[in-house]
């Protein structure tokens, strides 16, 4: 059910590396791309064939739509493929799509299809490949890690550019996709505009229309040409998410503050705003109780954290009964290809049992208690190892429980640190609430402050 | 003054003995000898040792096909001294006079006339019943679905089977050694320890649901483990060899320290590899096993700022 929200960025030669760490990296994984051998051909140099095809193809397709002709045709100078460049090797390692929105060459294209020169600025340059196949630098402006936005600069004077639009569309309203899907060239999907994704944190236009890997940073435009939204996600079949407009809008603004001296440092402090308006709902207040089985947990806190639920009373074999409840964020941050942060899970399950002794009922309980893991993706070169610790607490409420607590440190920035805690009560013979949170990406102070909230949100009923 | 002959094994083990009160002794694989050697190697008619008026002790040979060899030497004649080993063909011999010292009596160890009662097989068999009941019981807590006391047979079977390969070695050592295998010891010093251990471990658990916070508790783990191991291999020693107490001692602690080095080492490469999960084990018991209620929600909180700041430095280390 949580599909999981594929970047869009095209990674060309790491896919070797990728299966190494098996399903951790699922995304880009499935995504991996090589052209089949009966398409070898020199891509670049049919891009122009490619695009007249295409033209004709949306002209038929699109009757209707006279517009998207117009607008493909008028703005394709302004639209490009950009490309990180190995430095070494000087040849590309993944790619995705830029649009540029000012006469003097700025350009918005997605945070993560330049991570990679943000994080290793020595082994990576931008470049921007033009639809008349020139080639030139690129420079990074500003980013923005949360909305997976980045603005970079290009030398040129008074060159074709997007508008952007002033007011999102009606739902239903025709939207069109443009970027160059698998480096097949740049491409026009006709689509729907679907409204801002449903309680979500960080909001996402939700986009009827196939976007696939390599339209990462592409616009979506409407009947008039002007940008609505930024290409960045896909849950498959038909269901695009793109960058709505306000941080769009804002992120163009800040062109004209000074570009950051050291981005580690910016992404950092973006993060911990983030973080901030993400927790700062659940710090505030105590948090509602809501009952699960014979204990109450947390209910909801805020309306961006969905939950699911399941029980095993239909096994009539099972000599326990288990009900849970999850609750996860829908949505992650990602910072390079091996981490992801800015997630926030939210576990219960109470467990009961008649027909156990009370001895092989915990070592049945206990068992539930051994695989705590982490919500985010993150690799050695990251974060260092989680190191641990437990206690028995007794809250408020007087529940007695016992908590492992543990966290591990993001070694760029020295603020931000993976935190998890698993709990369970011991105060009944004869049932057990295990309890359980991942936050990614947060300071020592925000932490602490919503593990005492989650400890205080338990009790028996 | 008699003239002592013995017989060895490849390891200069003592096979046979021979006392001989007459001044020459004649060897070889004829009849007429005092001593017969059934070695094809050895010539009818092979050597004569020889004492003379002061006790010194000679060895002639007596133009044989393949000589004899002293310390590795061939020679004709020689004067023998006690370590000296005379090979004939592919006999092993030592001789010397029986007005030798021989080493000092070891004493009998104290422990070892108390663990007598080890030796009765009645009582190997009792611990054998109490380790498969240990063992059921403990399934039976482990076991969330039906239980059914048939699928536990087999694996009683193979653990008894598994714990078996440690006695039947020592045993089979000390019957190479041309000592008593003394099985039934072996094994109920063996089940003892396993028990000792089931016993600790039950311990352990409680103490770690009940003082997780302890620092140094892996170390207490591993010396306590390191101790159960030394008891083993310390009292298996006693049953198995004839030995002095500090060759004992020695090996005892030589293979605990090792064993001990061994685990620590690999621990230390668990904790220096990266790993994505969190490194913990949860112990957790019903209430009435825990000494009081806790800390408060507050003080837990606080108390997570050593782990934090544990965390931040181990960032600065790599």
């Amino acid at each position: 059910m949580f599909s999981d929200l594929l970047p869009l960025v095209e990674w060309i030669c790491t896919k070797a590396n990728k299966r190494k760490h098996g399903k951790a990296l699922f995304a880009q994984a499935e995504w991996g791309y090589s052209p089949p051998s009966g398409m070898t051909m020199k891509l670049t140099s049919l891009i122009g064939t490619t695009v007249c095809l295409l033209c004709s193809l949306v002209s038929t397709t699109l009757l209707a739509e006279e517009n998207a002709k117009d607008v493909f045709g008028h703005y394709q100078p302004a639209l490009f493929q950009i490309r990180m460049i190995e430095v070494e090797s000087g040849n590309k390692s993944s790619i995705g799509s830029g649009f540029q929105v000012s006469d003097d060459g700025l350009i918005v294209t997605n945070y993560h299809v330049i991570s990679d020169s943000v994080f290793s600025p020595k082994k990576y340059r931008i470049e921007y490949l033009t639809h008349t196949g020139e080639t030139g630098p690129l420079t990074l402006q500003h980013i923005d890690v949360v909305n997976d936005l980045a603005l970079v600069r290009r030398k040129v004077e008074g060159a074709e550019h997007f508008p952007l639009a002033d007011s999102l569309p009606a739902q239903g309203d025709s939207i069109f996709s443009l970027g160059n899907p698998h480096d097949l060239g740049m491409i026009v999907v006709p689509g729907t505009y679907n409204g801002l994704k449903k309680s979500s944190f960080n909001q996402k236009i939700h986009f009827t229309g196939s976007i696939n890997p390599g339209m990462s940073g592409g616009p979506t435009v409407n009947a008039s040409g002007q940008v609505v939204g930024v290409n960045v996600a896909t849950a498959g079949n038909q269901i695009g998410f793109l960058v709505p407009l306000a941080p769009l809008q804002a992120l163009v603004a800040r062109a004209k503050d000074a570009t950051p001296e050291r981005f580690m440092d910016e992404i950092q402090r973006q993060l911990i705003v983030n973080q901030e308006r993400l927790l700062s709902p659940f710090i505030q207040a105590p948090w509602p109780l809501a009952s699960l089985g014979q204990a109450s947990v947390a209910g909801e806190v805020v309306d961006f954290l969905p939950c699911w639920g399941n029980s095993n009373a239909d096994d009539k074999n099972a000599r326990y009964l288990t009900v849970q409840k999850r609750c996860r964020l829908d949505e992650e941050i990602f910072l390079n290809q091996r981490l992801r942060t800015g997630t926030l899970e939210l576990e219960y399950e109470w467990l009961t049992s008649n027909k156990l002794s009370s001895a092989a009922f915990y070592n049945l309980y206990e068992q539930g208690m051994q695989s705590a893991g982490p919500g985010n993706n993150a690799g050695k070169e990251n974060v260092t190892n989680y190191q641990c610790q437990q206690q028995r607490v007794s809250n408020a409420q007087n529940m007695k429980l016992r908590f492992v607590f543990c966290t591990r440190a993001y070694k760029d920035f020295d603020q931000l640190f993976d935190v998890l805690i698993l709990g369970a009560s011991y105060g009944q013979a004869q049932q057990g609430l295990i309890s359980h949170f991942t936050l990614a990406g947060v300071t020592q102070q925000m932490s602490q402050a919503f593990t005492q909230r989650f400890v205080e949100a338990m009790a028996w009923q | 003054m008699a003239i002592i002959i013995e017989k060895l094994a490849a390891n200069n083990r003592q096979v046979k003995h021979y006392r001989f009160g007459q001044s020459s002794v004649s060897i070889g694989r004829g009849y007429d000898n005092d001593i017969r050697l059934d070695d094809p190697y050895v010539g009818a008619e092979h050597a004569v040792i020889e004492q003379d008026a002061e006790g010194q002790i000679h060895i002639r040979d007596c133009q044989s096909l393949n000589g004899i060899h002293i310390n590795g030497k061939v020679q004709q004649q020689a004067r023998l001294a006690k370590d000296d080993v005379v090979v004939l063909g592919k006999t092993r011999l030592r001789v010397f006079d029986s007005a030798e010292q021989v080493e000092p009596a070891l004493r009998l160890s104290v422990i070892e006339s108390r663990l007598s009662f080890l030796s009765h097989w009645r009582f190997t068999f009792l611990l054998a019943f109490v380790y498969a009941l240990a063992l059921t019981y403990q399934t039976y807590l482990h076991t969330f679905v039906e239980f059914e006391l048939g699928k536990m047979l087999p694996r009683l079977i193979s653990e008894l089977l598994i714990l078996s390969v440690w006695p039947l070695l020592f045993g089979l050592l000390s019957r190479l050694q041309k000592q008593d295998a003394r099985l039934a010891s072996q094994y109920s010093i063996l089940l003892l320890m396993v028990l000792i251990g089931m016993g600790l471990s039950l311990l352990n658990q409680w103490l770690k649901f009940n003082f997780a916070q302890f620092p140094a508790w892996n170390g207490v783990e591993l010396v306590a483990l390191g101790m159960l191991f030394f008891t083993l291999l310390w009292l298996t020693l006693l049953i198995a060899f004839h030995q002095p107490t500090y060759r004992r001692n020695r090996i005892a602690l030589g293979c605990t320290f090792l064993l001990v080095a061994c685990l620590m080492g690999w621990q230390e490469i668990k904790q220096a590899d990266f790993s994505p999960r969190p490194p913990y084990q949860f112990v957790l018991l019903p209430g009435t096993y825990a000494i009081d209620d806790g800390v408060s929600t507050e003080e837990f909180v606080e108390g997570l700022a050593s782990t934090y700041e544990k965390t931040a430095t181990s960032r600065g280390k790599e």
